[in-house]
């Protein structure tokens, strides 16, 4: 766990101590989140696990925590051709993102029972992207050498999503289900965690825009 | 599209979350009212809060909770009974919304332990106070049927906020339910000087209970006016209706004895809004009971029922007493005195009481049949004719032709002691079992819905009804009438005192 983690958690497990009504344990899988401003929020589906907890039977708070399986499921990672100076060069990519989001909803009907509900949402989102070079091709035949390019490169960039969040859950006594989906800003977004010249094309840019859907089972007392 | 830098976001960001935190917070949001005036009907009524007194009706109660819970009132007045009610707060549900929206932000810093999240949508509550009862009284079996829905179909029933509600509203689907709201008017009589249960006109079961208790109950809903306003799914405001209570003869079926048509208002607060009408019902039920001569009417009716029960007087003569010199050959003597009575489904036992061929039996013996078989101890068998039956206290009288037959005498069951002998004289299970004679001990001495029994754990089975519970002198004092029969009990029957027989059957006997 991240220690930038730890204030949130501290915070939102003292809240649930001065307001405890229900408490349940969720594990999110999947979660399909936009990383890249250029790519859809399919490309990167993650999993993980969080805290519900219900003040009332209308309002609610949660902590959740995931981290992303793109790099898990696709051995080798994504294979990126970023072309420049004449050059093209093909890199192998591997993503990393670990998610922590506070989260609250405000239940339309008592949230003892399934019931649809709207709240707000924002956390962190620690990214980092490693780079490693395959080759490098020059249009007029083979270039010889890498040009400009580096060997390996890591980008590493903290993302503060924030917005609105709407879904529907059952009660946290037992077991119970969310469907959620959330939208909103993405603080820190709308540019490339590379700082190289060569990465500064669309494809590398983190979105502004933050689009979450999700599926999270759990259990509550 | 030009996407905001962190740098231009940020201060934007705080501006706003500032301004929507302070319109998100509760104390400035709330315009509702924490105080309600509480009244009661009659007024006057000491107010207590857990268990302390706080003033009396009428009383202005402020809520000064911030945990948005009930709240318990109990409301004590002489001569009524103490009402303890629920006062439940409404939430701000669009402050909680805002502060959902705010990441609960303003919820942590004030909201969640502020009173003024809650409040009470009106103004005013009343509480319908009922006359106590007395401690010990005699409980009238009421057996209550349906409840007669007398609302034309479509017709106009009240208003739901601005809502025209009709029959067929769904504030009021309980209509097309009348045993359930039956249910609700039943379950505000129980504990009351009123046995009530619910009674099925035309069933074996219905008809038996309505034929026991002499009188039954008929409710009638003839007008409803409800004025509903609802706040969070929960219903405040009052319902009016009009019914007719009409209590019908359990003898002469659709004879109407008396009647009560009573017009009540029922305060509603945080009522389900679909339990609203049923509240309603039960607290006209419990209304009803108050009528200040009901019980004394029901008692009369219930008294005057057993007499026409016992029918006409049946004058008979003493007899001649079966002869026997002592203990030892008493019960040999006696039993020439006691029948096996054969119907057409089963036979049960009884016995004689004059010579001239009356004798005793149980009404569940002679079921419905006027005539029935009775076979004597000596072998010989003569038909029988039923005269006289009474089910309330389940004993029968039979006739059979014939002089200077054995009869019993009829002893003093009044002065029976705890733990004095008894002996039963009976067929039990099987006819050639005829004139089984069983020992136990008189038990104690019984009342179950007005009507005496001996108990005692003479050994009695199916076949013994009917038969004689008989002294330590060889005298009559029962008739053997019904055990517990389940798993694990052992030795507890009863028999209907012989007094009561006799007096329940218009027996009279020349000196």
């Amino acid at each position: 766990m991240s220690r930038r983690s730890l204030p949130f958690l501290a915070f939102s497990f003292c809240c649930a101590q001065v307001f405890a009504q229900a408490n349940g344990v969720r594990f999110v899988f999947p979660e399909f989140t936009k990383v890249y401003a250029e790519k859809s929020m399919w490309s990167s589906y993650q999993l993980g696990m969080g805290y519900d907890h219900d003040f009332n039977d209308r309002i609610s708070m949660g902590l959740d925590m995931s981290i992303d399986l793109q790099r898990a499921t696709e051995e080798g990672g994504q294979s990126i051709e970023v072309p420049y100076a004449g050059l093209i060069a093909n890199y192998y990519s591997g993503d990393r993102l670990l998610s922590v989001t506070y989260r609250t909803a405000y239940a339309f009907s008592d949230n003892g029972e399934t019931h649809l509900y709207v709240g707000s949402y924002f956390g962190f989102r620690s990214f980092k992207q490693t780079l490693e070079l395959g080759y490098v091709s020059d249009p007029n035949g083979y270039s010889g050498n890498n040009g400009p390019f580096q060997q390996q490169v890591e980008a590493k960039k903290t993302l503060f999503p924030i917005g609105l969040r709407l879904g529907v859950r059952g009660s946290l006594e037992g077991g119970f289900a969310d469907l959620y989906t959330q939208a909103g800003y993405n603080i820190g977004g709308g540019e490339s965690a590379f700082s190289q010249a060569y990465f500064s094309g669309e494809d590398f840019d983190l979105s502004s825009m933050s689009f979450t859907l999700g599926l999270a089972y759990g259990f509550g007392w | 599209m030009r996407t905001l830098t962190s740098a231009e976001f940020l201060p934007a960001a705080f501006i706003g979350t500032c301004a929507l935190l302070l319109t998100g917070c509760a104390s400035l949001l709330n315009k509702g009212n924490q105080s309600m005036l509480i009244n009661s009907a009659p007024a006057g009524a000491l107010v207590f809060e857990n268990g302390a007194e706080v003033g009396t009706t009428p009383y202005t109660y402020t809520y000064d909770r911030t945990d948005g819970l009930a709240v318990n009132l109990e409301l004590r007045k002489e001569g009524h009974e103490n009402r303890i009610f629920e006062l439940r707060p409404a939430k701000k549900n669009a402050i909680l919304l805002a502060d959902a929206l705010l990441f609960n932000i303003p919820y942590y810093a004030g909201d969640a332990k502020s009173t003024a999240l809650y409040s009470f949508p009106q103004k005013e509550f009343a509480v319908n106070l009922y006359r106590s009862l007395p401690g010990e009284v005699q409980k009238s079996d009421l057996p209550v049927v349906t409840l007669e829905n007398k609302l034309p179909a479509g017709s106009t029933v009240g208003k739901h906020g601005s809502v025209k509600l009709t029959t067929s509203s769904k504030e009021v689907a309980d209509l097309d339910f009348p045993d359930q709201l039956t249910s609700s008017i039943l379950s505000a009589m129980h504990g009351t000087y009123v046995e009530s249960r619910s009674a099925r006109l035309a069933t074996q079961k219905g008809e038996e209970a309505v034929r026991r208790a002499k009188v039954y109950l008929k409710p009638v809903l003839k007008a409803l006016d409800m004025r509903l306003t609802s706040l969070d799914r929960r219903a405040y405001g009052t319902v009016e209706t009009e019914m007719e209570w009409r209590f019908m003869s359990g003898i002469d079926k659709d004879s109407l004895l008396f009647s009560y048509a009573k017009r009540t208002t029922f305060p509603v607060f945080a009522e389900p809004v679909r339990e609203v009408l049923g509240a309603a019902l039960k607290d006209a039920g419990r209304q009803l009971l108050d009528e200040p001569d009901l019980r004394e009417r029901l008692g009369k009716v219930f008294d005057t029922g057993l007499v026409r029960s016992k029918g006409e007087h049946v004058g008979l003569t003493t007899p001649t007493p079966i002869s026997f010199t002592g203990r030892k050959d008493m019960l040999a003597a006696l039993v020439k005195g006691v029948v096996t009575i054969e119907t057409k489904s089963g036979h049960g036992s009884g016995f004689l009481i004059t010579n001239d061929g009356y004798l005793v039996t149980n009404a569940h013996v002679v079921e419905d049949q006027a005539t029935v078989k009775v076979r004597f101890e000596q072998g010989f068998t003569l038909d029988g004719q039923v005269t006289k039956v009474n089910r309330d206290f389940d004993v029968a009288l039979v006739k059979v032709s014939g002089n200077d037959l054995p009869a019993l005498s009829i002893g003093n069951d009044g002065a029976l002691q705890l733990g004095e002998e008894l002996f039963a004289i009976g067929t039990p299970l099987d006819k050639e079992l005829g004139q089984t004679v069983t020992r136990g001990i008189m038990s104690g001495k019984r009342e179950f819905e007005g009507r005496s029994y001996l108990q005692t754990d003479v050994s009695i089975n199916a076949g013994n009804s009917g038969g004689p519970l008989i002294d330590e002198t060889g005298k009559v004092v029962g008739v053997a009438t019904l055990k517990i029969a389940q798993s694990g009990v052992q030795g507890i029957g009863f028999g209907v005192p012989i007094s009561k027989a006799l007096e329940m059957l218009n027996i009279g006997f020349d000196q």
